[in-house]
């Protein structure tokens, strides 16, 4: 149940989305972003869609991995739908009850929002993640935060902290499971009862999760202090990031398309919010 | 109680690109009062096909019937078989998570609704059993030693007094003392309740002196469900499954093979010195 949740999983492959430089994945990432929310109008996001469609279709990503990424928070778009409906007040009122107003525009703007979550799951969550190792994600962050190292900024070091942080998920994600089974065997019920007898029930699994998650951490720092791990200093690297002429055009296509996607906000469309 | 396996497929990470079958077509019967070791080499199914016994996993396909009747029927309680088949995981010391002893060995009675007296008198039992003294009782799990953590969540499982007990590796990291204890306590419940008991390992010397039969595991396939005799009689096929047999089974081999009129079914150390022993006592009196 738990290895359901493929949300961050690295999928490793061959495409050309792999095989960009991670520092270029990461800005394109970040003006996908940028833009996602700039962007007002529905024609623009349906364009927005077919693209990242077909960026998904380059990436080899089956299209059952995509939807079992968005299972999870499907709960979070319709409630935020939801709220954003009665947010807009403005335009015709179709609905009205007490401070309850649903308007068109309201409507409008809780299909954005919806749209909005479920492009920056895609962009970010499924294609970014799904296809760069996260040692070659974290690498990237060092890189583009270095220069802020004089500064006094940690580059290096959250780098390491999100690293480990990364590698140790799905080592946890095992060993809950593992626990589960064990107190499952032991007769223990997480399916019924009230909810805070399921409350309850939840202490044999984060009990012993805590401590081995500890004790984890205890030994993983020991082991490193053992190889005399020491901070970022002029440590050179196995693989050292370099960018080739993929990444150039990918560069070149994304700000193009957000060009032309952001400039369709000052002409005239129908279905804004 | 008796555990009929038919045509048990499982299959991790269906629909993902990791994709793996870790059992395949697996059918075996397991009778009542069976002492059973399961050998295999690591990710040859043995801990999946385990934990398909008392429910933990779910079949892929194919069926397990206990007593005749289907695990996985709905009108079988499944928490009930649960019970009933009693399964130690690898590193059980993992799962402790109580303030006391006492209560961490409760927690299985308890889930199956037992008074209050009946509780106290199963953990107190287990806890015998296990070779746990009485003064751990009001201990935190957590300041024990690594050995003691095991015989304490060993103790868990034996205080819901399963008919079948399932043990995943009890020995792992056990040091010799503490593993041969636990070998003679498991062998010490098999005998005293009647039960049927299954022991995966790697250890074809615990095996060797412990169980009666043995299956052997290869690529999520049964390959043998032999009595360990014929098992390691076998040495040759044994081996291209990078099994091992006994240190001591070997030595008796090799004597053989140097031309020692010996017989070579010898597993364990006990039974080669009382072999030897009487080897050497009667060629003394034919001196004599």
């Amino acid at each position: 149940m738990l290895k359901d949740i493929t949300l961050g999983q690295f999928f490793p492959g061959t495409s050309p989305i792999h095989r960009l430089d991670p520092r270029v994945k990461l800005l394109l990432a970040l003006i996908f972003i940028v833009v996602l929310f700039v962007i007002n109008n529905l024609v623009a996001y349906i364009i927005m869609g077919v693209l990242l469609a077909v960026v998904v279709k380059i990436s080899q990503i089956p299209l059952g991995l995509v939807l079992k990424g968005l299972k999870p928070i499907f709960v979070v778009v319709i409630i935020t739908a939801i709220l954003n409906i009665f947010y807009n007040t403005t335009g015709e009122v179709l609905w009205e009850w007490g401070f309850l107003r649903v308007t068109t525009n309201g409507i409008m703007l809780g299909i954005f929002m919806a749209i909005r979550i479920v492009y920056l799951i895609i962009g970010v969550a499924i294609i970014l993640t799904y296809t760069t190792s996260p040692i070659l994600l974290t690498d990237a962050v060092e890189n583009v935060f270095s220069p802020f190292k004089r500064f006094g900024f940690p580059a290096h070091e959250i780098a390491m902290m999100m690293t480990i942080a990364i590698r140790f998920i799905p080592t946890l994600v095992e060993e809950t499971e593992k626990i589960i089974n064990a107190q499952k065997a032991r007769g223990a019920d997480f399916e019924t009862g009230s909810i805070l007898k399921r409350a309850k029930a939840l202490v044999p699994i984060l009990v012993p999760l805590f401590v081995s998650a500890f004790k984890r951490a205890d030994e993983l720092a020991i082991a490193m202090e053992c190889r005399c791990y020491q901070g970022g200093e002029n440590r050179t690297r196995m693989r050292v990031l370099q960018t080739s002429r993929i990444d150039y055009v990918a560069i070149v296509i994304t700000v193009l398309v957000c060009a032309a996607l952001v400039s369709m906000n000052f002409m005239e469309f129908g279905w804004r919010a | 109680m008796k555990i009929e396996i038919q045509n048990l497929t499982h299959t991790y990470g269906a629909g993902t690109p990791f994709v793996k079958n870790a059992l395949d077509d697996v059918s075996i019967t397991i009778e009542d009062h069976d002492f059973i070791g399961l050998i295999g080499h690591t990710g040859s199914g043995k801990s999946t096909l385990v934990q398909h016994l008392n429910g933990i996993l779910k079949p892929t396909s194919g069926r397990i019937l206990i007593d005749g009747r289907d695990m996985w029927d709905k009108n079988t309680n499944i928490r009930e078989v649960r019970f009933k088949i009693g399964l130690v995981f690898q590193y059980p010391e993992h799962q402790l998570f109580e303030e006391t002893v006492y209560r961490d060995i409760a927690f299985g009675p308890t889930n199956m609704g037992l008074s209050e007296e009946e509780i106290r008198e199963r953990v107190l039992s287990a806890m015998e059993f296990v070779g746990l003294e009485q003064d751990l009782l009001d201990k935190s799990p957590f300041d024990l030693s690594g050995g003691q953590k095991r015989r304490v969540a060993i103790a868990g499982v034996i205080a819901m007094r399963p008919e079948v007990l399932v043990l995943d590796e009890p020995t792992a990291g056990l040091d010799p003392k503490a593993r041969d204890d636990l070998l003679k306590q498991i062998k010490k419940y098999y005998k005293e309740n009647r039960s049927t008991v299954i022991i995966v390992s790697h250890s074809m010397e615990d095996m060797a002196k412990t169980v009666d039969k043995i299956i052997v595991v290869k690529g999520g396939k049964i390959e043998r469900f032999l009595p360990v005799g014929e098992i390691f009689a076998d040495a040759e096929s044994l081996s291209s499954m990078s099994l091992d047999i006994p240190t001591i089974t070997k030595v008796f081999k090799k004597l053989k093979d140097r031309g020692v009129d010996i017989e070579t079914n010898v597993y364990t150390v006990k039974y080669a010195y009382e072999l030897m022993r009487s080897r050497l006592l009667g060629e003394v009196r034919q001196d004599a």
